[in-house]
Formats: C-alpha cells, structure tokens, sequence
C-alpha cells in the first residue's frame, strides 16, 4: 500500500521516533510497501528524530525534511536486519495498531531529501546500514540548500556482509546568488563478504561562489591489528570483529 | 552483397574551390559526413582494403549510435556544417625550412622549433588535418625508437600497426570515438624497444587554422618491456565564430615494466568542441601517468582511463581544468580501473571556474573482484573565483573486494578573504594576491610538469583569467 504523510515537528527535547510517529497516524491495521513522508521542522525548533522505519522491514520510503528559518534538525538512520535491536512490536502494542511492512524483499531503498528554505537552518545527519545475505540497500540523498547561511553535514556509514550490496548516491547542492553555505558529506564503508560490494557516487553541485561543500569517500576492511588486541584481551576473533563493527556504525 | 562506396571527385562545391585556392588547401573534402568522404579520405592516403573497411565499420557504429544525454550540451555542434578532412600540404618534411612560410608561421610563432632544439628527443607539427613535419634525433633513431605520424606508421609498420590498432579503444567504443576511427588522420605513433628509456620527452604539436573543421588525430603508443618514454600533446587553434570539433583517440599500451607519461596542453580556441577518447592499457608493474590540462575550447569533455589489467601496474592522473569565460564548459575527469591484484591509482584533480565558466569533474574508479590488495585515492579541488560560475563533481566508485584501500575527497570552495587580505597587508595588490593564491592552488600540477611547460601554462591561466 502506497502512504503519504506529513507531519509537523515543533520543538522537543526527547528523541522522536519515525515509527511511531507513523503508528500514531494509523487507524487500523496497515501493511505498507511505499512510504512518501514530508516533515516540516518550524521556525526556531530544534529536534532530534530517528528514523527506525527499517529495522528489519523492507520497503521503499521517500522522507522529505523541510527547514525553515532557524530550525535545526538531528537525523538518525539505522539500517539493519538485526531483529533483537528492534522495539517495533512494542510500539504497536502500545499504540493499540498494527504496523507492519511488506518484508523479505531483496531490495529496499531509501531516499531522503533535506530542503533548506530558511536561513541559518541545519541538518546533521548519520546514516549506518549494516548489510547481510544479498540484500541491495539503496540510500539516495540530497542536501539541497535554497536559503542562504544554511549548514547540513551527512555521514553514511556502512558495514556490508555476505553478499550484500549497497548504493549510495549522494547529492550536495547549492543554487546561484548564496551566500555562507557550509556542505560535507562523507561515505565510510567496510567491506567484510567476500562477494559484498559498495557503489558510491558523491556528487556536488556548485553554483555559488562563497560556499564550503566537501566530500569524501571511503572503501576498506577491519584493521587486523584492531582485531589481534582485543583478541589479545581475552575476545574471540567473532566477538573482536562484531565489536569493531559496532563502534564503526555507532 | 555489400555496397560498393561512391567514389566522388574532390572539390565538388564552388564555395571548397574557392576556399582552396584562396588558402592553396592541396586538399579539401566536401563539408559534413558520408560513407563517400570516408571512401575519399581513405584514397587520399592510399590505405590497404582492411583499413577502408574498418573505417566504414566505425562509420556505421558511428550512425548507429545516439548524442550521449548526460554531460554538456553538444545541441550547437552541427556535424553537417565541419570539413571532416583538410590537407594544407601534400608534404611532409623533417627540416623547418622546407615547409611554406604561411603553414610554418603559426608553429614558429609557438617558438616550437627552439624547444625541440633544446629540450626534445622528437617533434612533430600536425597542421588542420596531416602532420607536415616530423622529426626524431638520430639517438633514438639508432636505439630502435620508432617515432612517426599516425598515417606513415600504418604504411611502414603495417604489421605492429595492425596487432595494436583499435585494441584499446574498439571502433564501437563511444560516438566520438567511432567518428575518429571513420575519419582519422594524423596523429603520433611511437615504438619504444624493450629496455630503451628516451630520456627526453617527445612531442606533436596540433594545430587547426581553419574554421568550421574536423581533426581526428590517432595517436598510438606502444611501451615495450622495461622501457620508458614521455609524450607531450599541445594544441592551438585559430578563433572564429563558426564551431570546430576536435575529437581525438590516443590509445597507450604499457607492456611488463613500461613506463609512459603523457602531457597535454590543451589551449583550442573556445569555438573547438574538444571530445576526446584516451586509454591505457597497463601490463605488470607498469606505470602511466597522464598529466592533462585543460585551459582552451568551449565544450571539453576528456576523461583519460586506465585499464589495470595485470597485478602491480599503477596509473597517476594529474588534471588541471580552467573554465574562465561564460558558457565555457570543462567536463573533464579520469577513470582507473582495477583488474588484477596489487594495483594503485592516484587521481588529483584541480579545477578553477571564472567569469561564468563550468568545471566539473566526471570520475570512475571500478575495482573488480580478482583485484586484491588494490589501492586508489581520488582527490579533487575546485575554486570558484565568481558566483557567476560553477563547479560540480561527479565521481563513481564500484568496489567489489573487500581487501583494498579505497579513498575519494572532494572539495568547491572559494579564496578566502582572510589570505587575500593578508597577502595584501604585506603589500600586494588584490589581483596579486589572488593570482599568488591560484597558484598556490595549482602548484601540485604545476611540479608534474617540465619547468618551460609549467612556466607556459601559468602564462596561459594568467590571461585566461584575465578574459
């Protein structure tokens, strides 16, 4: 089922949850496959929001963040098929309505879309996908700054097993006639299957002058060095590797 | 059955003849493309059968294939418009003085002859669509270096002409690349003996004097075992206001050991369509290093490639790109490609854009499977002098091994105010200041470079930033 959304964010302090934003909004029992979701932070707020809507589940989201003037947003992706992490049946529970997602697709794709309309709005946004069986994970971004004095930072950082696949496609751009724009946006990836495979394709698009905008890129396996110290500490190489796979994402 | 080709006559339109007497042309093909004007190009030279027919081929992958749709925009390029195939001279000559003043004169201007006097072991002039001089110093000659324009190269060495031709760019690679197989002439051919290192560089030079013309220069080398050579590429055009295209192919073949470094000095004049097709070929341990500056043309789009295919090769790619007058687009790049284990590329990449100019950068780095204990990093800066002006970055990584070290780094930003006015605290003026900081900026190119050519291009940025 196709769904829309859009949703209002004034100011928080705690930590808002994707998830449940959307089962709120639910009347009954819902199975989803595309979500199309636009979120508009006001004036002034200040929010943190984890995007937890593929914890395990698949399915397509589109997720459109618009900022306003001043506004500022913290966004966390977390993409994983670990199922222990996951508090989805207590979300549901709680809000008396059931949530589910089409699952067990190879595929899934995730595109999310920072508009900055306001001056001195930002985004900071951290995205970690860890990728097992033969899963393909798509991640596309863009940070599209339309106000000038706007800041927005990505981290995508992926960990790709067995023969998982991950393409990331990251946009950064910046109009004619801005000023003091400041962009990065950085792929970090590890490499562990030996049929696991990484596309990234950073973009920038540049059309004013007085901007800071970067990129970087990177594709590498665990340090064996990292792995031979905690082993030397009484680990196992298993344990040693899922440890220094977790601190990498988190 | 297939077709025979129509053999025309020549100067078939009163407007060629005219122009060909006026400039004393010894020959002119009739304006825009046909299997007729390949079959007339191919006579002219007096090729075998094999090249005839692999001209068509190319001609027909040419026709078969569609405009690219991404990248700057070829809309004004009207191919029906361009000579494809321009002879000044019937000639070609190793001795300056043998060619006609008003052929020599835009070389001589160039000061070409001094430096292939004091700092070149060969050089070769190619003027609209031949080579009119070429010459090797007799050391090389001796130690088994063959050093020729393209044309000469396939009557003389018809056998080693034929084992590398086309075998890395094929005829059907791309559009333009398959124009230049239909319609190529001229261009530089170079055999490096196993074990022989030229230690002075060797270079052609282009030249295209007039308007609304097609060069298609093919440029093959080939490195054997152990042996090194440098290559440098310049080129200049006349301006008008009627569009040129120049669409070259150089293909580079680096055997077990080779070495091969190849400059460009890219300065056409911004009515050329500059669509060039450059590839190497890299065998064990071997190295090649582009090192590509892109100040002239309109619409440039280069992207000079690597193909690692055997372990240890290593590529570096060294690019400057300057985009300084409005609608001037620099679409420039660099692809390596990882086959086999224990490869390294580096790409550096500087790009500038003024005045309304667009420099972008276009990158492939692909690591296949096999290639373990690969290494790659890309880096590419852009400096936007204007807000009229702009600069994208492109690139793309495909890893598919999990064993390698692959890094990329991008940055657009402009000269910071606090280091223009520090520079003029200590008593500059703005626009030396500013100049001090691009070069600054372009310094890790400009070290790639022999000191006369480093020298030559900061005198070409300079006056292309000054419009």
């Amino acid at each position: 089922m196709k769904k829309n959304f859009t949703f209002t964010l004034v100011a928080s302090s705690d930590k808002l949850s994707l998830k449940k934003l959307i089962a709120n909004r639910l009347s009954g029992a819902a199975v989803l496959e595309d979500l199309s979701i636009q979120i508009i932070l006001v004036e002034d707020v200040c929010v943190s929001l984890v995007d937890d809507l593929l914890d395990y589940d698949i399915c397509n989201s589109k997720i459109e963040v618009v900022l306003n003037k001043a506004s500022s947003i913290n966004y966390q992706v977390k993409i994983s098929e670990n199922k222990d992490n996951i508090n989805f049946e207590q979300t549901c529970k709680t809000s008396e309505r059931v949530l589910s997602f089409y699952d067990k697709q190879k595929t899934m794709s995730k595109e999310l879309n920072f508009k900055f309309i306001g001056q001195h709005s930002s985004a900071h946004v951290t995205c970690s996908v860890k990728g097992t069986n033969d899963r393909i994970i798509k991640i596309k971004t863009i940070q599209d700054h339309q106000a000038s004095f706007t800041t927005s930072d990505l981290i995508v950082k992926s960990a790709m097993c067995q023969k998982s696949r991950l393409i990331c496609d990251n946009l950064i751009r910046v109009p004619e006639s801005l000023e003091k724009i400041q962009a990065t946006q950085l792929n970090k990836n590890l490499l562990l299957g030996c049929d696991s495979r990484v596309i990234t394709v950073p973009k920038l698009e540049i059309e004013s002058d007085d901007v800071d905008c970067k990129h970087g890129a990177a594709v590498s396996q665990l340090d064996e060095e990292q792995i031979f110290f905690l082993q030397s500490r009484g680990l196992d190489y298993c344990q040693a590797k899922n440890m220094l796979i977790e601190a990498f994402l988190n | 059955m297939k077709k025979k080709p129509n053999k025309k006559k020549i100067h078939n339109c009163s407007e060629c003849k005219k122009s060909c007497s006026r400039r004393g042309y010894a020959y002119k093909a009739s304006k825009g493309l046909s299997e007729s004007i390949v079959c007339q190009i191919s006579e002219e030279k007096g090729e075998q059968a094999w090249m005839l027919e692999y001209r068509l081929k190319a001609l027909r992958a040419f026709e078969a294939k569609k405009m690219q749709s991404w990248g700057p925009d070829l809309s004004e390029l009207n191919l029906d418009e361009l000579c494809f195939y321009l002879k000044a001279w019937g000639k070609q000559e190793s001795c300056w003085q043998d060619i006609p003043e008003n052929i020599r004169e835009p070389f001589e201007k160039e000061n070409i002859q001094n430096i292939e006097q004091e700092s070149l072991g060969g050089l070769g002039a190619q003027y609209e669509s031949e080579v009119v001089y070429h010459n090797l110093k007799k050391e090389w000659e001796d130690l088994g270096v063959i050093f020729c324009d393209t044309d000469t190269a396939l009557k003389k060495y018809p056998e080693l002409f034929k084992e590398y031709f086309g075998t890395v760019v094929p005829y059907d690679d791309n559009k333009f690349a398959s124009l230049n197989s239909a319609v190529w002439s001229g261009g530089s051919f170079i055999y490096v003996p196993k074990g022989v290192n030229i230690k002075v560089p060797l270079q052609t030079y282009y030249k295209m004097d007039s308007d609304k013309l097609g060069q298609f220069e093919r440029t093959l080398i080939i490195a054997d075992e152990n042996s090194s050579v440098s290559y440098i590429e310049g080129c200049t055009a006349q301006s008008y206001s009627d569009k040129s295209l120049h669409s070259a192919v150089v293909e580079i073949i680096a055997k077990k050991g080779a070495k091969v470094k190849y400059y460009t000095i890219q300065n056409w004049s911004k009515n050329v369509y500059n669509l060039v097709t450059k590839r190497a070929h890299a065998y064990q341990d071997s190295l090649i290093e582009w090192v590509d500056c892109n100040v002239g043309s309109g619409v440039t789009m280069k992207y000079p490639a690597v193909v690692l295919k055997e372990k240890g090769a290593k590529t570096t790619v060294w690019s400057l790109s300057v985009a300084s007058c409005e609608n001037q687009v620099q679409d420039t790049g660099a692809k390596a490609i990882h086959l086999a284990e224990n490869t390294t590329s580096k790409i550096v990449s500087k790009s500038i854009s003024s005045n309304g100019g667009r420099a972008s950068y276009r990158g492939f780095i692909k690591v296949a499977k096999n290639a373990k204990n690969s290494k790659s990093f890309v880096q590419c800066d852009g400096l936007m002098l204007d807000g009229k002006s702009r600069s994208d970055a492109y690139p793309y990584m495909d890893v598919a091994q999990r064993e390698v070290d692959i890094g990329h780094e991008a940055r657009v930003s402009k000269i910071v105010d606090e280091q223009i006015f520090y520079l003029m605290s200590r008593g500059l003026s703005h626009e030396d200041a500013q100049s001090l900081i691009i070069n600054g900026f372009i310094q890790p190119f400009l070290k790639e470079l022999p000191a006369e050519y480093a020298l030559e291009v900061d005198r070409l940025l300079s006056m292309g930033m000054k419009g």
